[in-house]
């Protein structure tokens, strides 16, 4: 108990650390929301300050952030100025399609890695091992924006099988069958996909291989080689199980890519998600946006490394003491 | 975690792992012959870089024996581009990742060795740096600098990429801070920068080396990503990441022009990845099963 409400604490700190930091400075940074209007000479500087107080963007950084706690204590996390709505209805858009994307790339990623990186150490130093070793190697040297952009080329222009972006075609009629909509969804996500996947699984082969070489030769598992249970058994209950660990903890750190993971993919694709929708932010000076951007990724973080905990405890109940440690250590 | 202690810090035995070891020497023959193409190559090739050739008839021509790697849609030899670009792409990256080295091991140094609550609020720091994606980070900084200097950029991506290293080094140093010859370095009366420099210090340059071998990837990749972005390196002066993205506009007519800058950062990166993993295998002889 006392755990969990250090760790609750912790988390709070870390979130308040990233608030604070990209509210000052993003305010720091070069421009603000309306510099492109700005540079219009023929606005007068009577109309600037009435835009400055209209969006809440008057008075010293202080005053603002006094300002915005107080908004964001109401629930509100203020008005995003690029794209013309509340911040949070911003993010309730494009949260969902990242998940929908993210969600189904990090689960074939895992699946895909986890059996591979078990295919390779069940095999350990034969072809197999070192094809498959070389390929995940070459799948975590692959850059993402290009892999996309070769994957677009291929698969949309080449190939001609599906479309070239966007999550789902604008002109799909409204009284569409559910199925209709369902496969446009699906051909949508293909190719965004296919380069995730690419992308996450390499890490995850490599990281199960690791382990569960590492299991394979501990003691316990040369025990129960010798007290004679069948080869299968020991893989799968000795030393397979023992080495879900480090994977859950990797899979608690791949849960923030839901936000800025995937900003060069989604850029190539289209992909109206949560990296677009920082990116743009970010470089047209959307400071509530931005913020409200980073605490989501901040809050998936706390929520990623958080789950990893519970499920590693939960798997292995020697970590439990570890739990009143600092997250970091 | 104290891998490198494993291995008694015998830099002799460490480099003759490494020399047998087939994929890290393929690795580094890879990277010293990129190195020397991207150094010496721009002195050899026929064109210019920047050459426009002509504008009339040499546009998006398909790869051949006069360009190589074709040319792209100013009429410029692809090849030469790379060349050229690579210089950049490699030297960018590698200051950054010396920088962020740099920045890393001493912000972890410091964390480990001082009192556990400044070392909290530290780390606290890291983790919080952590969960903003770096992309976002330099973006935020990039986007409106009209004219960045390539060397400010590389402050700016070692600025950024320093956290991990921290983590790595201060759990290193948490590690090492209760072992018998730090105990006795400190019961002899040795200053916290001594006892740092001298005797901490040693014990993590393997894991360090490891980490910013596989650092250097991951810069190459992000200044490419930035620079086709069109907020890294900026035109005219070529880099992977640009040349790239002139290619992007031309992807189905000269996919040429994009795919070959990107074939070079696969292997480089590939090489990176390789080597960084032998040297972690060199460094820490693991007891593998049979």
């Amino acid at each position: 108990m006392r755990a969990l409400s250090q760790r609750l604490w912790q988390s709070v700190v870390v979130l308040a650390i990233v608030a604070t930091a990209t509210f000052v400075l993003i305010r720091l940074a070069p421009g603000d929301p309306f510099s492109a209007a700005l540079e219009n000479s023929r606005i007068t500087e009577a109309v600037r300050a009435q835009w400055r107080a209209a969006y809440g963007l008057d008075g010293s950084i202080g005053t603002q952030y006094v300002r915005w706690i107080g908004s964001l204590l109401r629930g509100d996390l203020g008005w995003s100025t690029s794209t013309n709505q509340p911040v949070t209805s911003a993010i309730a858009h494009a949260l969902p399609h990242s998940i929908w994307l993210m969600g189904t790339a990090l689960s074939i990623a895992f699946a895909l890695g986890m059996s591979l990186g078990a295919w390779q150490a069940a095999r350990h130093n034969r072809g197999v091992d070192r094809g498959v070793g070389f390929v995940t190697l070459l799948g975590g040297a692959l850059p993402d924006f290009w892999l996309a952009l070769v994957i677009l080329l291929s698969g949309a222009y080449w190939l001609r099988l599906f479309p070239v972006g966007g999550a789902s075609d604008p002109l799909l009629p409204t009284n569409a069958s559910a199925l209709i909509v369902l496969r446009d969804r699906l051909m949508h996500l293909v190719l965004p996909v296919t380069t995730l996947v690419i992308l996450i699984t390499a890490p995850v082969a490599r990281q199960q291989r690791a382990a569960l070489l590492d299991r394979l030769g501990a003691e316990w598992v040369r025990t129960a080689t010798a007290k004679g249970v069948s080869a299968g058994k020991v893989f799968r209950r000795h030393a397979w199980r023992t080495a879900l660990g480090p994977i859950i903890t990797l899979g608690g750190l791949a849960l923030p890519a839901l936000v800025g993971g995937a900003v060069f993919v989604e850029h190539v694709f289209a992909w109206p998600g949560m990296g677009q929708l920082a990116a743009g932010a970010v470089a047209s000076r959307d400071y509530h946006l931005v913020v409200g951007c980073a605490m989501v990724g901040a809050l998936l973080v706390v929520i990623g490394s958080a789950l990893a905990d519970v499920v590693t405890q939960y798997l292995d109940p020697r970590t439990v003491t570890d739990a009143s440690t600092p997250a970091a250590a | 975690m104290t891998a490198f202690l494993a291995s008694g810090g015998d830099w002799q035995s460490v480099l003759r792992r490494l020399r047998v070891d087939q994929r890290s020497t393929f690795a580094a023959g890879a990277l010293i012959s990129i190195a020397a193409l991207v150094l010496f190559g721009p002195l050899l090739t026929a064109y210019k870089p920047f050459e426009q050739l002509d504008i009339a008839n040499l546009v998006n021509a398909r790869p051949s024996s006069q360009h190589l790697l074709g040319t792209d849609a100013f009429s410029r030899d692809v090849l030469s581009r790379v060349l050229s670009g690579g210089r950049i792409s490699l030297v960018v990256a590698l200051s950054a990742v010396f920088i962020e080295t740099a920045i890393g091991v001493t912000w972890g140094m410091i964390a480990g060795l001082a009192a556990s609550r400044i070392d909290a609020f530290m780390m606290r720091c890291v983790d919080a740096a952590m969960s903003v994606p770096r992309v976002l980070l330099l973006l935020a900084i990039l986007a409106t600098a009209p004219q960045l200097p390539v060397w400010l950029l590389v402050v700016l991506l070692g600025a950024t990429g320093w956290f991990g290293t921290a983590r790595l080094v201060r759990s290193e140093v948490r590690a090492l801070r209760n072992t018998d010859f730090v105990l006795a370095a400190r019961a002899l009366g040795a200053e916290s920068s001594r006892l740092a420099i001298r005797h901490v210090l040693p014990h993590v340059v393997g894991p360090v080396l490891v980490a910013s071998t596989l650092a250097v990837g991951q810069v190459i990749v992000l200044e490419a990503g930035l620079s086709w972005l069109g907020i890294g390196v900026r035109p005219p002066q070529p880099s992977w990441g640009n040349i790239i993205r002139d290619g992007t506009e031309f992807l189905a007519t000269a996919p040429w022009v994009s795919i070959a800058p990107g074939a070079f950062l696969v292997i480089v990166v590939l090489a990176v990845s390789a080597l960084g993993d032998g040297l972690r295998d060199a460094l820490a002889p693991r007891h593998l099963p049979r």
